[in-house]
């Protein structure tokens, strides 16, 4: 009996040792994330390759989801408000990090990144560009951790640019009206941006940079420490705004108020246009030859900054990987916002061409990276990340709330008949309002 | 009904040898309605109501936690907003010419599709196909349509050579726009309802009426359109109802623009709410259009719905 019991016990003991040694070593076996990002973006579309070997790796499943801009921008801050767990990853801009930790939907980091059990050294936090990780922080908190800068920049067709006698790209808005103007034939328009009120704040904001001072790092050219709405000052306002007004008035092509960033595009690559200035994203669609007609004529250029701004005058638009407050699997989810922004991913990704801007110092530094780079295009990246303004929207919770007086107005610059005056005072009062129902002015918040 | 009542019914169907309860026969329909009445009442009276209930108050999906009651603060910022007028009037504009147009091009077609022809069974189905067709495809199909530099429409304006208009970049023209690509499917829709219609009339009223000396056009608008009058209030009004709830066409073809030229209620209440995440003020945009869709309603009836 006794031997009985002892045999038994011996077993027990031989199956537990047994399912111990079965078991994965991380634990993650079986655990499904879900990841959101945006469509037809080619960074995005490398990422999705990798993620089978993710899942060798980790043994996590990846639900890669990839959708339209509108459809990504308006469901993320709904699925955060609605605490919705079956999101764990997701990718957007850092100009939202005031929405969302003000409703509390996205995770905080720091302590994932300083656990030495969840985060190795060689995956090196510091590397990280401070400009561009500044902008995933709020409160000294880090919310995102960068995976790319987009930068603002002017993609020029230097054929055009023979043809119309003009030998170099334009050092100020003048110039830049200049050659618009001149660049403008019955064979193509002088210069494209967005012009829908649906994504015109994105180019508007790049080019206001040539005539308004940046104040700060939280709420940028929007508002000052005393909560002023420098947008609207005179004499900036009514310069921008006439500028803004004549240039797509008299240059750009015709329709240019319903305008997406798409049909700059199209019109870019079919050599409708001579300029264009927009995000820096969309280089490998007009340098592929199977796409772009004009892939061997083009040039890219970050405007110098004016004397109104000197030191923060290019968009730098990081692009975050967050994570979800509501996630069921963060230490999971922090494993794959850690293989997306490594630096054998981001190396992989520009060698490839998908990554453009990536965010690690050591990767932009990296000689096969540079040679991978565009020509011209390393030296206007120089420029963008010199001269950073990452405050797309102002770091603030009433960062989207601001928008529909000023995408009206921008929009109302190219088609009412109303004075500029008249356009940006109704923008100032249609921001002050808001700011003023929201409780404005409230003390400063820090950086 | 009391106990002794009942079984004094039962008696008397007993009695008639009836088999089924005169009672239960006469209150089954009552109690049949139960179920879906409450289904209704929980998915569209309390939404309304709650909906009612938030355009009175400041909620935005930031500030979820910090709401409060602000009176008809958001009516009044309505009132004051430079763009209601403009958004209203796009409204009734979309509904009123759309609806015009395609019940009038809707009743042409089915007076062709009520011939009596050989094949006119496969011609009447190959008329549904647009209105099987998703309407965010149809949407994107016309966008790309009336491109200015590679759209269809002005390539063969250029060919015919007549002017090729921007399309979707004039604010005259973006209206017009959408109504074009909302009748592709709408006339077929009146069409098919219509065509029901124009089945019911009597054929030897319209003979006899022939035989009196009567034309095809007084055929048709002393007999044809009277009788199909409630039919076709019917296809109207569905169809207006359809028209202000007009969302993808108008998103996808123009957003809403140039500026404002082409927004309607509909789509305003979307940015509003969804873009600007300013929940209560749409609410209170969703009321203002409830009430545009409530008069446009009446109007409608008292114009064609009540009968001689």
């Amino acid at each position: 009996m006794k031997w009985q019991r002892e045999k038994f016990l011996v077993l027990l003991i031989a199956l537990a040792l047994l399912a111990a040694a079965c078991s994965t070593d991380d634990g993650y076996e079986g655990v499904e994330l879900t990841l959101m990002t945006y469509a037809s973006t080619t960074e995005f579309d490398y990422y999705a390759t990798l993620m089978d070997d993710f899942t060798r790796e980790t043994g996590i499943k990846v639900n890669y989801v990839q959708q339209p801009v509108a459809a990504q921008d308006q469901k993320i801050p709904l699925l955060l408000a609605a605490k919705d767990p079956s999101l764990d990853v997701f990718f957007t801009g850092s100009e939202n990090i005031g929405s969302y930790v003000g409703v509390s939907g996205v995770l905080p980091l720091d302590s994932f990144i300083s656990d030495s059990n969840l985060t190795p050294e060689s995956w090196d936090f510091a590397d990280l560009a401070p400009a561009i990780l500044n902008a995933c922080q709020n409160g000294g908190v880090t919310y995102c951790i960068p995976s790319h800068a987009g930068g603002g920049l002017l993609y020029y067709n230097t054929r055009m640019f023979e043809e119309a006698g003009i030998t170099a790209p334009p050092k100020n808005p003048d110039e830049l009206l200049d050659y618009a103007k001149r660049l403008t034939t019955d064979e193509h328009a002088g210069f494209c941006v967005r012009g829908d009120n649906t994504q015109n704040l994105y180019t508007a904001f790049q080019l206001w940079q040539w005539f308004y001072p940046y104040d700060n790092d939280v709420t940028g050219t929007y508002f000052d420490k005393d909560w002023n709405f420098i947008i609207g000052q005179q004499p900036n306002a009514n310069e921008f705004g006439s500028w803004y007004r004549e240039i797509l008035q008299k240059t750009a092509p015709a329709g240019i108020a319903t305008y997406l960033v798409t049909n700059c595009l199209e019109d870019f690559q079919q050599g409708r246009v001579a300029m264009w200035h927009d995000d820096s994203g969309m280089i490998p669609e007009v340098l592929d030859p199977e796409k772009s007609r004009v892939s061997e004529e083009t040039a890219f250029w970050s405007l110098p900054c004016q004397a109104v701004n000197p030191d923060n005058c290019t968009l730098v638009q990081p692009f975050g990987t967050w994570i979800n407050a509501a996630s069921e699997n963060p230490e999971a989810a922090w494993l794959l916002v850690q293989f997306l922004t490594s630096k054998e991913t981001q190396i992989a990704a520009a060698i490839d061409g998908s990554l453009l801007t990536p965010s690690r110092v050591s990767v932009v530094n990296n000689p096969e990276v540079v040679a991978s780079l565009p020509a011209t295009f390393t030296e206007a990246l120089d420029h963008i990340l010199a001269h950073p303004d990452a405050a797309l929207l102002p770091f603030i919770p009433e960062g989207v709330a601001i928008l529909p007086p000023m995408l009206n107005g921008l929009s109302e610059l190219i088609t009412s008949g109303d004075s500029v005056d008249e356009v940006m005072a109704r923008m100032t009062a249609g921001v002050e309002e808001i700011m003023k129902a929201a409780g404005y002015p409230k003390p400063f918040p820090e950086g | 009904m009391s106990l002794p009542q009942l079984g004094r019914h039962l008696a008397l169907a007993r009695r008639g040898g009836q088999t089924v309860l005169i009672w239960s026969d006469r209150h089954f329909l009552k109690f049949a309605a139960w179920p879906s009445l409450v289904i209704m009442i929980a998915i569209t009276a309390i939404p309304f109501a709650l909906t009612l209930a938030l355009a009175f108050t400041n909620y935005d999906l930031v500030r979820y936690d910090d709401w409060r009651f602000i009176d008809f603060e958001n009516f009044r910022i309505i009132g004051r907003t430079r763009q209601t007028t403009t958004i209203i009037l796009n409204t009734v504009y979309l509904v009123v010419a759309a609806a015009t147009l395609e019940a009038a091009f809707g009743l042409a077609l089915a007076m062709l599709m009520a011939a009596k022809v050989r094949s006119i069974g496969l011609i009447r189905s190959l008329y549904l196909l647009p209105i099987m067709t998703s309407p965010i495809v149809v949407a994107m199909t016309w966008r790309a349509m009336f491109n200015n530099n590679a759209g269809w429409i002005n390539y063969f304006l250029g060919v015919a050579h007549l002017p090729q208009p921007l399309w979707l970049g004039n604010p005259l023209l973006a209206m017009p726009a959408v109504i074009i690509s909302d009748m592709w499917t709408g006339v077929p829709f009146m069409a098919i309802l219509l065509l029901a219609g124009l089945l019911g009339v009597p054929e030897h009223i319209k003979e006899a009426a022939a035989i009196d000396g009567a034309g095809p056009l007084q055929i048709f608008r002393y007999i044809i359109l009277p009788w199909i009058r409630p039919v076709m209030f019917v296809a109207v009004l569905l169809k207006s109802l359809d028209l202000f709830r007009k969302f993808e066409g108008i998103a996808v073809l123009t957003s809403g623009g140039p500026g404002f030229a082409s927004t309607t209620l509909n789509l305003h209440v979307y940015n509003t709410g969804l873009r600007y995440h300013q929940l209560g003020l749409a609410a209170a945009w969703g009321v203002v259009m409830m009430g545009v869709i409530g008069t446009s309603a009446l109007v409608l009836y008292f114009a064609l719905g009540r009968t001689r």
